[in-house]
């Protein structure tokens, strides 16, 4: 070799070295990714997650955008590992589009309007019938059909119908430009468009059809009642009388005559369209395209007296008392509040009246002889109730009954007829805002009871009581009792078995966006995680009461505080975008793949975006494991000098060493798990020479027993340890085995974790599934999920914070000096429980 | 005459005693005798642990008397007595041979005080051979080699007091 090829060749292997380099660093990034972005998933779903609670007001925009970032984010999970790989797990992305094509059916899935008749008799509908005829009729229809209640007869002009008019003058596309156009912060623009659209409808013209076919209808209404009658014109827009009530914000014509019936419709349906109804639909993130308003037309009840009654006191729930608001004529004045109504309380529980207030009322409205209605005074010497004793008791019946079919307090409008006929007009949930006001009432700390916890972050919220389940290992789960607080030192998804029946769940370590907490809030099990001392400081047995809301654990039981836990009304859970939700979190929250030493634990089995990102995350860290045996990155490390007996070598890819060494040694090291089990290594005692007088004989026995000529040659080899900052991954070779520990230590929890794999030794077999047993006792003690198979240790160490898993590296380090070739002390298994023993006394302590 | 026996026939297998590598301490072995002899209520007699060092060659054999001997007070050497005594005609004081210094000496390795394995048999060997070594050398066990290369086993006092009494007896 010439000078000048000496230098050439000196170049080629540095160029090796650093393609190599590059190369490592890439798949490292690929894992980083990973990570990053699996924790950000876990976040956005434990926000949908909190969305669920029902607690908090979103709306499509936030859904969408949200469901959009964790479909990419699962995306790029899939992504970077295929990247890691060289696609190994290909079939992830086929799983994942499955997912995510269920989902977009379930937002895409608009409000479908049924090809109807142009209008349907009060007799064909029901509450189910919402998208043909609105909320509004539908619910009266359901009172008139299912309960046998009295209403006026009448009929629908059906959501076909709305369609089917805005079509025929085009106006579906145009008005949905402006309504999307709108700036809803800009109130003038807001009314300008409204108005625009509002006499848009008002100007266009109702198919000939459609005229005749509504004429038809009401001629029809006419032969059945037996008589020419005037009818009021009643909005019913599909999302009117759910939940968005839109309570008052479209227009309702009272005594209205044949003729006007088409104008009055023009009218309802362009209230659709009036301001506050499209702000309100703007900012709930309903889409234009479910602005939809069918029509209730209703024979008219000349009302002597009207008003409105709640099942249920809004301001008092707890009281059980119906509440009957009435005046004298039609009961309009009573939603318009412009009079003070007679007010009637009456019991539920025994339908007897309690109180009957006389109101003022100074004007009453009455149907006009021809048409519409007019107000006309009384004298205010009408000492008289505007009802009398038995029809308070009939309007209260009434209500009760129709709470009962409903599930939940009503808020009913009625009217009485000249002959004293009960009718009842419309009714809708009555809206209690309890919700808010409940979350403030909850003490953040009751007087008179002894505090046992007072730290700790919520991982689902509430209040539970029971006796507490110290859990020492997972295999005490099997004998859990119904209705105790579980309390275990860290998070983990194999607690879901139990979640049915504990009250409540209390770790000493864990994350909120975990696994283990996501699963507490599907089975609502109130939980508080990172109490730092709840398993030492809470007695097995202990009855306690746990406040998840404020992370206070409390000695004895608190009624004060599991009575006002009880009471929670879900209103906006019924709403259409929370039921959006319910349908697309089932596709990304919950996990099924729970326990990765499952046979069920593959891709095929994933069902949701979440066991996508569990799977992924179980694998990466498997990959990481075995990753580096496949490049030869031996070559480009440099030794590692600590004074300890392995001879090891290092290559960093990031961070993880000072730059331009030729060796390293412990002060040259920045990456922290490395630095920590180097602390641990370090901190022991190593064999040193044996002493020279044996070393003679030593010459003429060579090695014994059970050891094959392999294994003998791989005792020269190094050890090997790859390094990033955060990152480590440390192949062991001590005496005649082989160990690895590789982790990941970094700010988020999430992310950390430590695998540790063992296999080998010299003894006999039985001797070296002693030390198998001995350190797999050890590790479990430290919290380790631990597999072990013949004298193969595979065990794992996740999601804890980065001080605590600096700890369990410097332990692994000590345990790595205590156990070498240990198998040969291991005679029988009292020596090996002496050993394990020692080992935790003198290194475990403070874990 | 029936063949003789050799070192073979009454070879005991390695792993019928308690092993420990060389830079245990004596307190290690300590807990490894107690928990191998006596709490394991398995009495292997003799009761010796075999010294290796790491690549699983035989160093030497440990008993509990080598540790008491390894722990007593300068090792009871010949003056220990005379040092003890303060006066002719008058008894020691016992309790000065194990004191404060038997604790600190707990900590050092076991290849201090164990008995080196310098003395080995070839598994044809006869046995009056093993005899002669065990005799002489006042062994716990002689280690048995092959080729003088490869540890097969031990073989201890008892089996060939057996064979040799048999033998004399008959004679």
């Amino acid at each position: 070799m010439g000078f000048f090829d000496f230098f050439k060749s000196k170049d080629k292997k540095h160029d090796r070295k650093e393609e190599l380099k590059n190369l490592l660093r890439e798949k490292y990034t690929y894992f980083e990714n990973l990570l990053n972005t699996n924790n950000n998933v876990l976040s956005i779903m434990a926000d949908l997650e909190e969305k669920f609670s029902g607690e908090y007001l979103f709306d499509i925009h936030y859904l969408n955008t949200t469901i959009n970032n964790v479909s990419e984010g699962v995306l790029k999970v899939i992504q970077n590992l295929n990247a890691l790989t060289d696609n190994k797990y290909s079939e992830l992305e086929k799983i994942y589009n499955e997912i995510k094509e269920k989902i977009e059916k379930q937002l895409s899935s608009k409000i479908e309007i049924p090809t109807t008749e142009i209008t349907l008799p009060l007799e064909a509908l029901s509450k189910e019938t919402v998208n043909i005829a609105g909320g509004k009729t539908s619910n009266l229809a359901e009172l008139k059909n299912i309960l046998g209640l009295p209403t006026p007869e009448g009929f629908a002009i059906t959501s076909y119908s709305f369609i089917k008019f805005l079509s025929h003058n085009n106006l579906i596309d145009r008005i949905s430009t402006i309504v999307q156009d709108i700036n809803i912060s800009n109130i003038e623009e807001l009314e300008t468009s409204s108005k625009k659209i509002q006499d848009m409808i008002i100007n266009s013209e109702v198919p000939e059809e459609m005229v005749k076919k509504i004429q038809s209808a009401y001629d029809d209404l006419c032969k059945k009642i037996q008589k020419n009658c005037n009818v009021s014109v009643r909005s019913s827009a599909i999302h009117e009388d759910s939940h968005f009530s839109f309570a008052g914000q479209y227009s309702s014509f009272l005594n209205v005559t044949r003729d006007s019936i088409i104008q009055k419709y023009k009218e309802v349906v362009a209230s659709l369209f009036n301001p506050s109804a499209i702000f309100y639909y703007k900012t709930k993130g309903f889409s234009e395209k479910e602005m939809v308003m069918s029509a209730g037309v209703l024979t008219m009840v000349n009302a002597r007296a009207g008003g409105v009654m709640y099942s249920q006191d809004p301001n008092d729930p707890e009281s059980k008392n119906i509440i009957i608001n009435s005046v004298k004529g039609l009961g309009k004045l009573v939603v318009d509040g412009t009079v003070k109504p007679d007010v009637f309380i009456v019991d539920k529980n025994n339908l007897s009246i309690i109180e009957k207030r006389k109101g003022q009322q100074s004007k009453m409205l009455i149907c006009s002889s021809r048409e519409g209605i007019e107000e006309i005074t009384i004298g205010n010497e009408d000492m008289e109730l505007s009802l009398s004793e038995e029809q308070i008791i009939k309007l209260a019946t009434m209500a009760t009954k129709i709470e009962q079919h409903f599930g939940r307090p009503q808020d009913i409008e009625w009217a009485i007829d000249e002959e004293n006929n009960i009718y009842i007009l419309q009714t809708r949930p009555l809206r209690i805002k309890e919700k808010k006001i409940a979350k403030v009432l909850l003490p953040t700390r009751i007087k008179g009871y002894n505090i046992l916890i007072d730290k700790g972050v919520t991982a689902c919220k509430g209040v539970g009581y029971g006796k507490a389940f110290i859990l020492k290992n997972e295999d005490e789960l099997e004998q859990f009792p119904e209705g105790y607080v579980l309390v275990a030192k860290h998070t983990n998804p194999k607690y879901v078995v139990i979640m049915n029946k504990a009250s409540a769940i209390v770790t000493d370590i864990g994350s909120q966006t975990g696994h283990m907490a996501s699963l507490s809030r599907e089975y609502n099990v109130p939980t508080i995680l990172n109490t730092e001392s709840a398993t030492k400081t809470l007695k097995h047995g202990q009855e306690i009461t746990v406040d998840a809301t404020n992370c206070v654990i409390y000695e004895g039981k608190v009624e004060e505080l599991l009575k006002i836990a009880k009471k929670s009304e879900d209103l906006f859970k019924e709403t259409t975008i929370y039921k959006t939700l319910e349908k697309v979190i089932k596709l990304i929250v919950p996990l099924y793949l729970v326990d990765p030493k499952s046979e069920n634990f593959k891709p095929e089995n994933c069902k949701t975006f979440h066991d996508i990102t569990r799977f992924c995350h179980e694998m990466v860290m498997q990959e990481m494991f075995t990753m580096w045996n496949k490049y030869d990155s031996e070559i480009h490390a440099i030794n590692l000098v600590a004074g300890i007996p392995i001879g090891a070598l290092i290559l960093d890819i990031g961070g993880g060493l000072k730059e331009g060494l030729k060796r390293a040694t412990p002060d040259d090291i920045l990456s922290i798990p490395l630095q920590a089990v180097l602390r641990g290594m370090t901190s022991m005692k190593w064999p040193e020479p044996p002493p020279v007088d044996a070393k003679g004989f030593v010459e003429m026995i060579a090695h014994s027993v059970s050891i094959p000529e392999e294994e003998l040659m791989d005792i020269g080899k190094k050890s090997f340890c790859i390094v990033t900052k955060n990152y480590m991954n440390f192949s062991i070779r001590l005496g005649y085995h082989f160990s690895m520990i590789e982790a990941y230590a970094g700010e988020n929890l999430n992310d950390n974790y430590i695998k540790f794999f063992f296999k080998g030794g010299g003894a006999a077999i039985d001797r070296r599934l002693r030390r198998v047993r001995l350190i797999s006792e050890i590790l479990k003690k430290m919290g380790f999920r631990v597999s072990t198979k013949e004298d193969v240790i595979d065990a794992i160490l996740t999601k804890y914070d980065m001080s605590t898993i600096e700890k369990n590296l410097e332990i692994l380090g000590k345990l790595t000096a205590y156990t070498k070739q240990l198998d040969m002390a291991l005679f029988n298994d009292a020596v090996t429980q002496m050993y394990t023993d020692d080992f935790i006394n003198q290194h475990l302590k403070e874990i | 005459m029936a063949e003789k026996k050799v070192v073979r026939d009454i070879m005991l297998e390695l792993f019928e005693y308690p092993h420990i590598p060389y830079w245990f301490s004596i307190e290690q072995v300590i807990k490894v005798m107690k928990a191998s002899f006596l709490q394991a209520q398995k009495n292997t007699d003799p009761l010796v642990v075999l010294v290796f060092d790491e690549k699983y060659n035989l160093l030497g054999t440990v008993t509990p008397k080598d540790v008491l001997k390894g722990l007593s007070y300068s090792n009871l050497n010949s003056s220990v007595l005379s040092q003890f005594q303060i006066e002719e005609n008058t008894e020691p004081d016992w309790n000065r041979i194990f004191s404060e210094e038997s604790k600190n000496l707990t900590q050092k390795p076991v290849s201090e005080i164990m008995v080196p394995a310098r003395h080995f048999v070839d598994p044809l060997d006869p046995i009056t051979k093993a005899a002669y070594f065990m005799l002489n050398f006042d062994l716990p066990v002689l280690p048995v080699i092959e080729e003088k290369k490869k540890l097969l086993g031990v073989v201890r006092l008892f089996e060939i007091f057996d064979i040799i009494s048999d033998e004399i007896i008959k004679k």
